[in-house]
């Protein structure tokens, strides 16, 4: 966790956005979650294969060959680091407001 | 170093992405409303078949087994499922759905308890195709919005 309490894992905007997209959905599959983040299909497997490491989603792939399929769902850390990396976003929102600078802009 | 606007900026895209599981669907399929209108329609009368007919359980698990299938079929064909908090546009006619779901059961269940189970069939494929419609439409029309908003 950095200063502020964000989480460098979550902190990139990609990731940030599947992780919003997660948190609002039972599961998504790769084509929704590619086509909404607008990202190709290896930077989005390299970006969901780190919040796996991170266990904040679970990664589900059926069948082989054409018609496989994978599919994303939120883990409960997932959701609890989600929601506590927006309430960091929001702190430094007020933080800010007070004239004191925030952390790092994320690179990924 | 990060600013306020950066933050900002963080936040309003994870507001767009947590809305696309319900704002980000394809179009849904001309044969829904009427379908369903004849998914009620046939509900209303396999639940006349009498109580000691197996043919009224089997009507009626077929009808459960084609709505699950209909089910796992949409989530497929939508790419997600989505739960949770919708955006405030589509919440209002979700809101109206369930109000017009709960008055859609108790005018066809009142009439297959006064009436005849034909003449509720009909009514049911015609108001349920007629609701179904309306609310793709409001909802449609809704999803509409909350992109706008939040583009």
């Amino acid at each position: 966790m950095s200063q502020f309490g964000l989480d460098p894992v979550i902190h990139a905007p990609k990731r940030l956005a599947a992780m919003a997209l997660l948190c609002n959905a039972v599961d998504a599959d790769f084509a929704f979650v590619r086509d909404h983040l607008d990202v190709s299909a290896s930077d989005l497997s390299k970006q969901m294969a780190e919040l796996a490491r991170a266990g904040y989603v679970d990664i589900r792939k059926q069948g082989r060959g054409p018609g496989a399929s994978t599919t994303y769902r939120i883990t409960r850390a997932g959701r609890r680091a989600y929601q506590a990396h927006r309430a960091a976003l929001r702190a430094i929102l007020a933080t800010d407001d007070e004239g004191v600078a925030g952390p790092a802009t994320p690179s990924a | 170093m990060e600013s306020n606007a950066d933050a900002a900026d963080a936040l309003r895209q994870a507001e767009r992405a947590a809305a696309a599981p319900y704002i980000d669907y394809p179009p849904t399929p001309a044969w829904y409303p009427p379908a369903t209108g004849l998914w009620a329609a046939a509900f209303c009368l396999a639940t006349a078949i009498p109580s000691d007919d197996p043919t009224r359980a089997a009507a009626l698990g077929l009808l459960v087994v084609l709505e699950l299938g209909f089910v796992a079929w949409y989530r497929r064909y939508r790419g997600t499922w989505p739960r949770g908090r919708a955006p405030q546009e589509v919440r209002s006619v979700m809101r109206a759905f369930v109000v017009g779901a709960v008055a859609v059961v108790a005018l066809v269940g009142a009439l297959l308890w006064r009436t005849t189970p034909w003449l509720s069939a009909v009514v049911a494929l015609v108001v349920v195709t007629a609701a179904i419609a309306l609310y793709e439409r409001a909802y449609s029309s809704a999803a509409a919005r909350a992109r706008a908003r939040l583009a």
